[in-house]
């Protein structure tokens, strides 16, 4: 091919010339310009490798359809991977370089590899590979599998918007289809908004170049487009739908310059027209993929929008009728065009990086431009996504929508009207009616498919070199069903997805096993329509906002306090305090607790109310525990199952009233715990009876405990008599805190005398201080997530989720009593009682016993046993710390028949080393209660 | 476990933002309150007549915000006895504390809120219940079409707040139309 920039004409600014590079050579361009375009105007006819046999490549379209030209493209200092040149508009400075070559696309030193194809056919690496062993070869083959590379610098300041949009019509495609229905929809009256992927509107009617009911393409362009914003329709240019999603969303992707992440818009649209247009495909014949063959719609497309001839001496090799106005438009702008009949016999391009002729039924044609066409396929990738229906027309040879529905409909060249009087009469009609007319049709066809068996390499995907003889090798190996087919060759699965070879490749398999091509079928269209960058669905939801965490009322005043922040299921919580190491700060914290006490910030402990007169019965089924003998004014621990019978949650409830319970689940439950009290809630009972409120960002919640835990609590000017006579273990007070509600719950997580106070948040800071100041004359102080998490293991009391996992039920934890004795019916009940709950071999909750010089079992360890010879898993620890109180590191853990194997010693494993520990009660420190009771 | 320090942004305690077209900042009502239970019980216990939704705004204070068919919050309204109203039929939670309230005024507010919600004038909804950017939020309209409020729970006021200044630049944008 040797293209040039004919005198004048096409959408580009002349007046603003541009510079740039491609693959080390320095070329010229203009202001509006895509890098394709330019390239060809300067003559350049490869512009890529193929994926595999790394064959020289030219563009075969002009726009998303092109499959050959990806560029890696340094602007500026920053690197942007596998942009497309059909797409991308020139940029001043660009820096382009094909990927999958070195060092160039026209003299690649891999294209050797396409010496070696008999052996390179599909399917290759799984045949070849396997011995010795896949993985001496894989890195190799991975090294040089995909496409383009990454950058290691970010770019900075790519971040993309992101917006949420509504319309009462969306028309997609600014051709003249979607302008004419954009208009027509606004001025009946409708909220249109109007998108197209092209910096200007107007689609084809550029390449066709003839006038538009009396006016010039541009001018009739900017008439409608005129006519549409003054009846109060939008219009997005550069803006692609990418996808078509439940109940009429729909993603478009707004370009906003080169160096700049696109915006997305997330449109809710009551109805949307598609006018996305038509495609033209390739034929596949011998040598169909040498630099220099392109769509005839591409050549018109390059020669009407960019001013740019893309041959001088052009073969047109075409099987319908609308290859003539192509030609004729062609010569006018001065190439020599030699119409061919497509459907006259074999065909066969010669020639190597540009074509020398091409050969149809034994006739030569001298050219250096082979144009093809093969048929027009309408773009219906979007009505895929929506969940459309295809209907196959022979009149067309084409798939097209079919059964429009009321929220989605096809126009134009989209739904299969390639004629521009037909489209527009659609167009209108179905803005009026929202339903299509009758097309009259002048396109003609003569069906023009892959011949299996035929002469030659013919190409079906250009980028992942798939041949016809790879789809006949895929059909002898019985990969005949389409999707089958796609993954064993991966036809379809180049950038492209298949818009240019999934017509010929499924009409091979087709023509093969006999069948018409719908018998055939089609793969699955998804979004992205075209490829986007990642960052369109990042946006904002970054760093932090990846998943933000909750924050305390006192995260300040724990900062202060010289605090180590980390996350506990979900929240940001002090881990340990002070400028000590943390192992140091751990054991001193924990050992504060026990002598005295400890102060920790317990405000994410779950506060969900359940009220009304049916409460009793509710929380009483929720739970596992019987919880409606529970007194007002009392505790109890239970535990929250699933249906399976697992253990989901375990914690306290409190009674406040007759009617009224505050449910404290796992901290990090919360959410879990609500939305499942909620879901009970609606089956089965009264709405009206019973409610539930998760008032838990209401309250802060401070734990005091300790030995002197009871004379810290008396400080708080509460009034309230905390001895253990007045104020026992498992019970509950409500009081007042400096003018507030308090509620102060006498129950441990540490197996000390412990009060849990809850004040409205924003008296915090003042209950913290007030504790800090009562504790500091005792030898007491904070302590963080890390210290109560030894001290609850010494206490044998478990964390849900860490001691326990998918399979716990509670009487592997030694909570048997309810599942055998429990009267009415509760969640999981059922499934304690099958044969799973009655395994003997069930994993049971246990402590280890570890002595102190070979120091703390590892989390995670296994406890094995041989059986048969074998190593096998018995069991694992599932927490391990060393207690500064006992003196000695201490383990829980999950065991076969654990609660059996007491007093055992067993064997841990964990990276090839193996210790001993001695299975215990999980209960290390005051199995008798006098510190929890004092 | 780590020291997770500086992963994390201190939280501020004074939020107020500033832009052109866009003024963003943290309200602290008197009294906000959870009500749960029949909407003519609830009409009873407050004296206000109706519970708004999107894209109402409220006649003025106290007012309650529609959060589903049975509940609503009530702002600034009576101090009503928490827990359970058996005359009435209702459940009352204080949440005064339970959640931080941004309001967001200025021409470019509707675009703002368009960023992490998918919000329109256009359609209407029962409830001020939303997800922004992902957060559970209330919100609704105060007063005119470029001036709103929205409450997130308490222990997410940072992250919305962060969020906000973020969103609020590429607010300040006006999309091409």
């Amino acid at each position: 091919m040797t293209g040039s920039r004919v005198g004048s004409g096409g959408l580009i600014d002349r007046t603003k010339p541009l510079s740039f590079c491609f693959d080390g050579g320095a070329y010229s361009g203009f202001s509006g310009d895509t890098l394709a375009s330019a390239l060809l105007a300067n003559g350049v006819r490869v512009m890529g490798r193929s994926f595999k046999y790394h064959r020289p490549r030219g563009v075969w379209g002009a726009w998303f359809d092109d499959p050959n030209a990806i560029f890696n493209i340094r602007l500026a200092g920053d690197e942007f991977p596998n942009c497309q040149a059909t797409t991308t508009h020139l940029v001043d400075g660009m820096k382009a370089r094909a990927v999958n070559a070195w060092p160039t696309a026209r003299a690649d030193l891999k294209g050797g590899l396409d010496y070696f194809h008999r052996w390179l056919g599909a399917g290759f690496y799984y045949k070849t590979f396997m011995w010795p062993d896949w993985r001496l070869f894989e890195p190799a083959i991975r090294r040089m599998a995909g496409l383009g590379h990454l950058d290691r610098n970010t770019v900075a300041g790519y971040v993309s918007d992101q917006l949420h949009d509504t319309c009462d019509v969306l028309v997609i495609g600014g051709g003249a289809a979607g302008l004419t229905a954009a208009r027509a929809c606004a001025e009946a009256g409708q909220e249109v908004v109007l998108i197209d992927d092209h910096p200007e509107l107007g689609g084809g009617l550029y390449r066709r170049g003839l006038a538009i009911e009396g006016e010039a393409p541009e001018e009739w362009v900017a008439s409608q487009q005129k006519a549409i914003r003054q009846a109060g329709g939008r219009v997005l240019t550069s803006t692609t739908g990418f996808g078509v999603f439940d109940h009429n969303l729909v993603g478009l992707a707004e370009h906003r310059g080169f160096s700049s992440a696109p915006r997305l818009h997330r449109m809710r649209a009551g109805r949307i027209v598609m006018a996305t247009g038509a495609l033209d495909r390739p034929i596949t014949f011998a040598n169909n993929d040498r630099p220099g063959i392109m769509s005839v719609e591409a050549a018109t497309e390059y020669l009407g929008r960019y001013g740019v001839l893309v041959g001088r001496n052009i073969a047109l090799v075409s099987n319908n009728s609308f290859s003539k106005p192509a030609a004729e438009r062609l010569r006018a702008a001065g190439a020599e065009v030699t119409e061919c009949d497509a459907t006259r016999g074999p065909i066969r391009a010669l020639g190597g990086k540009r074509p020398s002729c091409v050969e149809i039924g034994g006739q030569r044609y001298a050219c250096d431009t082979i144009l093809a066409s093969g048929g027009l396929t309408p773009v219906v990738h979007l009505w895929r996504h929506a969940g459309g229906k295809l209907d196959w027309r022979d009149d067309l040879a084409a798939f097209v929508p079919g059964n429009p529905g009321k929220s989605m409909i096809a126009i134009g060249a989209a739904n299969g009207s390639f004629d521009l009087e037909d489209a527009l009469a659609e167009a209108r009609n179905s803005a009026r009616s929202g339903s299509v007319s009758e097309r009259r049709g002048n396109y003609r066809i003569t069906p023009l498919w892959p011949k299996p068996g035929s002469k030659g390499r013919q190409w079906i995907d250009f980028q992942h070199d798939v041949t016809l003889k790879d789809i006949e090798q895929a059909a002898r190996e019985n990969f005949v069903s389409v999707e089958h087919l796609k993954r064993y060759t991966t036809l379809g699965m180049a950038s492209d997805q298949g818009k240019t070879s999934n017509m010929a490749g499924l009409a091979a398999m087709a023509a093969i096993q006999g069948k018409s091509i719908p018998e055939t079928g089609t793969t699955t269209f998804r979004p992205p329509f075209v490829p986007v960058p990642l960052e369109l669905y990042r946006g904002h939801n970054r760093g932090q906002m990846r998943n933000p965490l909750k924050r305390l009322p006192l995260e300040a005043v724990h900062r202060a306090a010289g605090a180590a922040m980390g996350e506990y299921g979900g929240w940001l919580r002090p881990g340990w305090y002070g400028d000590k190491s943390e192992e140091e700060a751990i054991r001193a914290e924990s050992k504060m607790a026990r002598d005295a006490a400890g102060i920790f910030d317990s405000s994410p402990l779950g506060k969900i109310e359940v009220m009304g007169p049916d409460a009793e019965a509710f929380v009483n089924f929720i739970y596992y525990n019987t919880i409606k003998t529970l007194k007002p004014g009392s505790i109890r621990y239970g535990f929250m199952l699933t249906e399976r019978g697992i253990v989901y949650d375990d914690g306290v409830v409190s009674r406040l009233g007759p009617d009224r319970f505050v449910i404290s689940c796992s901290s990090s439950h919360v959410d879990g715990v609500n939305a499942l009290l909620e879901a009970w809630r609606q089956d089965g009972n009264d709405p009206d009876r019973l409610f539930v409120h998760d008032t838990t960002a209401n309250w802060a919640t401070i734990t005091v405990s300790g030995p002197k835990a009871r004379e810290m609590v008396g400080e708080l000017g509460t009034g309230l008599d905390f001895s253990p006579e007045s104020f026992p273990h498992m019970t509950f007070r409500e009081a007042a805190f400096q003018g507030a509600p308090a509620r102060i719950a006498r129950v441990s997580f540490t197996g000390d005398a412990s009060y849990e106070v809850a004040v409205p948040a924003a008296k915090a800071e003042t209950l913290w201080e007030t504790l800090i100041a009562a504790g500091g004359k005792r030898g007491a102080g904070p302590i963080g997530l890390e210290a109560l998490s030894v001290l609850r293991a010494e206490k044998g009391y478990l964390i849900v989720g860490k001691d326990t996992d998918g399979e716990t039920m509670p009487h592997d934890l030694g909570f048997g009593i309810p599942r055998l004795k429990k009267q009415t019916e509760f969640v999981g009940d059922r499934s304690l009682h099958g044969e799973v709950a009655k395994l003997e071999t069930r994993r049971q909750f246990v402590g280890l016993a570890v002595t102190k010089p070979s120091g703390p079992l590892p989390v995670g360890a296994h406890v094995v046993d041989i059986r048969e010879g074998r190593t096998v898993s018995i069991g694992i620890v599932t927490s391990s710390y060393d207690s500064a109180c006992l003196g000695e590191p201490i383990a829980l853990a999950l065991i076969e028949r654990g609660q059996a194997r007491v007093g055992e010693y067993v064997k841990i494993l964990h990276l090839g080393e193996t210790r001993v520990a001695q299975v215990a009660s999980p209960c290390f420190l005051d199995p008798a209660g006098e510190r929890l009771n004092a | 476990m780590r020291n997770d320090n500086l992963s994390w942004d201190v939280p501020i305690e004074r939020k107020f933002l500033e832009l052109s077209g866009l003024t963003i900042r943290q309200i602290r009502p008197k009294r906000m309150t959870v009500i749960s239970g029949p909407f003519a019980s609830i009409r009873k216990s407050t004296g206000i007549d109706r519970a708004i939704g999107w894209p109402e705004a409220p006649d003025g204070e106290p007012y309650l915000l529609r959060l589903r068919r049975d509940r609503v919050l009530m702002v600034n309204g009576p101090d009503l006895a928490d827990g359970w109203n058996a005359e009435l039929g209702l459940a009352i939670s204080d949440m005064t504390c339970g959640y931080a309230v941004f309001e967001i005024k200025g021409a470019d507010a509707m675009a703002f809120l368009r960023r992490g919600a998918g919000i329109s004038l256009r359609t209407s909804s029962a409830s001020v219940n939303r997800l922004f950017h992902g957060l559970a939020a209330m919100i609704y309209s105060w007063n005119d079409q470029n001036h709103f409020r929205v409450h997130v729970a308490s222990p997410m006021q940072d992250a919305f707040w962060m969020l906000a200044r973020n969103l609020a630049n590429a607010a300040d944008e006006h999309v091409t139309t």
